[in-house]
């Protein structure tokens, strides 16, 4: 029989070098490294790196649009522009009506629908699929149906809105109805999303406790409150911040549907970014912002970022 | 005890139920609908005063739009990244959850938080210096770059979920490969990509849907050539006159993936999600 002869038993025909690559490719304690390589090398490309580029671009002087112009130091002057516009406080006030609004409307409509479906009734299953309908939505898709719906000559809302006997209202051109008609956009996009995962979480919870609230005679609304919500504490901080991260850096829905205005109404932070960076051409004023984006949601995610972490750790053990 | 007889009350509670209920349906369903109807219609019924609800279908709109404006291209583009993507997201995701769930690491805490936080960071904060570095490297406008970006945004929450599959597949499987004198390589993939299939199913869908939607990175690092669906769609908007019969036209293919998706799923959709829960 013949048999193969190990392969490494020639170490002298190889160079130094080729044997130091050759040993970390061959050893075992080295595997997991050479699989997580390809994942870390590309975040380290598409995020951490530029991560680190954006902050040192927020301290510079430079006009993406004019290569001939040096590139000069601006030191503390950027965030000093920035802070001191009235434009980019107006955006952010935006931001924080869009992003509590948004979010508690959209949090309150899921919960109240999972509570609705945690019953059995006719035809449960067609609905649950029907309202779970916009979830995969592309934003992009769902800002123009609402731009559409929103029109003030052809939009379909001034027509059920007439029904109501409100007369037609020019909504995404009105300072006032601007940007509430951008949060129900919004609200519709991912409300089906909270619905689900409260619907699943209440599916998950044990049903002990609620068993014995009845039969020592508490109402349905004191079981509710007093047990039921409670208990869904967890998965509620969990949704909220997933909700408040996305609000506060909400972009798609601006650029589609108003691009900012009537007058700066619907100017939000995460889009007076891009506008600085990719239409003014400011590649430090845009960095500024992006920058204090990215505080900000780091603020809001931190909590979830940890129990992202925890379960991963769970899962090794 | 727990018995409903069909008293007046009930019945009045059950009316006011299913009242809320299709509130809810006609909110949700309602602009979908409206969509894909007025993408379908002649110019007379979409320029009305009253929605028009019976009408004749034309398919002019699909045509005008794959005529005129090239759409079948931007389409192509849209299908070839999403694509790429997914693939890219399914073997790598799967690579980096096995290696993080089967190996102590060295440093595992700051790997998982770099892999965790990464979804964090605002793609809006990484596109100033990423775009000059593309641009100086001459691949913006390409798939390729926008590929990568979507690939390697879309992996961290991959990882995550795909790390729960990969932790309910018993060691013992591993052991037995390698002590058959499996490599590492063929144990991955021919031994644990197919029984982790229904991860891989899930990722598929995610993946696909995430790169199908995208809009910001699309719209930062292609131009012209390389465009996707949102961008072109996001361009289409800005012409004189906003051309509502061509804009739901492509909305309505914008959406065609999502919708079928969201039917074909939505078994697993709410079972996949409680069942878990409810074991646990």
């Amino acid at each position: 029989m013949r048999q193969r002869l190990p392969t490494i038993s020639r170490p002298g025909f190889l160079s130094k070098g080729e044997r130091i690559i050759r040993g970390l490719i061959r050893s075992e304690r080295l595997i997991p490294y050479w699989m997580l390589a390809p994942l870390l090398v590309g975040l380290a490309i598409l995020v951490y790196s530029p991560m680190i580029g954006t902050f040192a671009l927020s301290f510079l002087r430079y006009f993406w649009n004019k290569p001939q112009q040096p590139i000069r130091w601006a030191g503390l002057n950027n965030y000093i522009d920035i802070f001191s516009e009235s434009l980019f406080w107006q955006a952010f006030g935006n931001t924080i009506v869009f992003m509590i609004v948004s979010t508690g409307l959209s949090v309150l409509i899921g919960l109240g629908l999972a509570v609705m479906f945690d019953r059995k009734f006719p035809g449960k299953n067609v609905f649950m699929t029907l309202i779970l309908l916009p979830m995969m939505t592309a934003p992009v898709a769902a800002a123009l149906t609402w731009k559409f719906l929103f029109d003030g000559q052809w939009g379909a809302v001034n027509y059920f809105v007439n029904v109501m006997g409100i007369p037609n209202q020019a909504w995404l051109a009105s300072p006032k109805l601007a940007l509430p008609a951008i949060m129900v956009a919004d609200i519709w996009l991912y409300a089906p999303f909270v619905f689900l995962v409260m619907f699943a979480s209440l599916q998950a919870l044990p049903q002990e406790p609620m068993e014995a609230a009845r039969i020592d005679g508490g109402s349905r609304w004191q079981i509710f409150t007093r047990i039921t919500l409670p208990l869904l504490v967890p998965n509620f901080l969990l949704i909220i911040v997933i909700r408040l991260m996305d609000t506060f850096r909400v972009f798609d829905f601006i650029y589609i549907m108003t691009n900012g205005g009537p007058g700066g109404k619907t100017e939000t932070i995460g889009f007076l970014s891009y506008e600085r960076t990719f239409r003014h051409f400011n590649m430090g004023q845009g960095s500024v912002i992006a920058i204090f984006i990215l505080v900000v949601v780091l603020l809001i995610s931190w909590y979830f970022i940890r129990i992202l972490q925890k379960g991963l750790l769970e899962q090794v053990r | 005890m727990t018995k409903r007889n069909f008293t007046l009350n009930s019945i009045g509670k059950w009316t006011v139920f299913y009242i809320g209920l299709i509130c809810a349906v006609f909110f949700f369903v309602f602009p979908i609908f409206w969509i894909v109807t007025t993408s379908l219609k002649h110019r007379v019924d979409v320029y009305t005063e009253k929605p028009v609800l019976l009408f004749s279908i034309t398919w002019q709109n699909y045509q005008r739009i794959f005529e005129l404006h090239d759409f079948g291209r931007y389409l192509l583009n849209s299908f070839i990244v999403a694509t790429s993507v997914t693939l890219i997201i399914m073997y790598f995701g799967a690579l980096a959850a096995y290696a993080l769930t089967r190996w102590r690491i060295q440093g595992y805490n700051w790997v998982s938080l770099a892999i965790i936080s990464a979804r964090m960071f605002p793609p809006i904060a990484l596109l100033p210096s990423f775009f000059l570095f593309a641009s100086r490297i001459g691949i913006v406008d390409t798939r390729r770059v926008l590929i990568f970006a979507h690939a390697t945004y879309g992996l961290p929450f991959i990882v995550f979920m795909l790390a729960g599959f990969f932790r309910q597949i018993p060691r013992d499987l591993d052991d037995a490969a390698l002590i058959d004198g499996c490599s590492y390589f063929r144990l991955f993939n021919w031994i644990m990509l197919p029984s982790v299939a229904p991860g891989l199913a899930a990722t598929a869908i995610l993946s696909f849907i995430w790169s199908w939607n995208e809009f910001l990175f699309a719209l930062v690092l292609t131009r012209a050539s390389s465009k996707t669906l949102p961008v072109v769609i996001s361009e289409f908007i800005g012409f004189v006159q906003v051309d509502w019969q061509g804009l739901t036209a492509m909305a309505t293919i914008l959406l065609l993936p999502s919708i079928i998706i969201t039917f074909a799923t939505q078994k697993y959709l709410v079972r996949g999600l409680t069942a878990g829960a409810v074991k646990g």
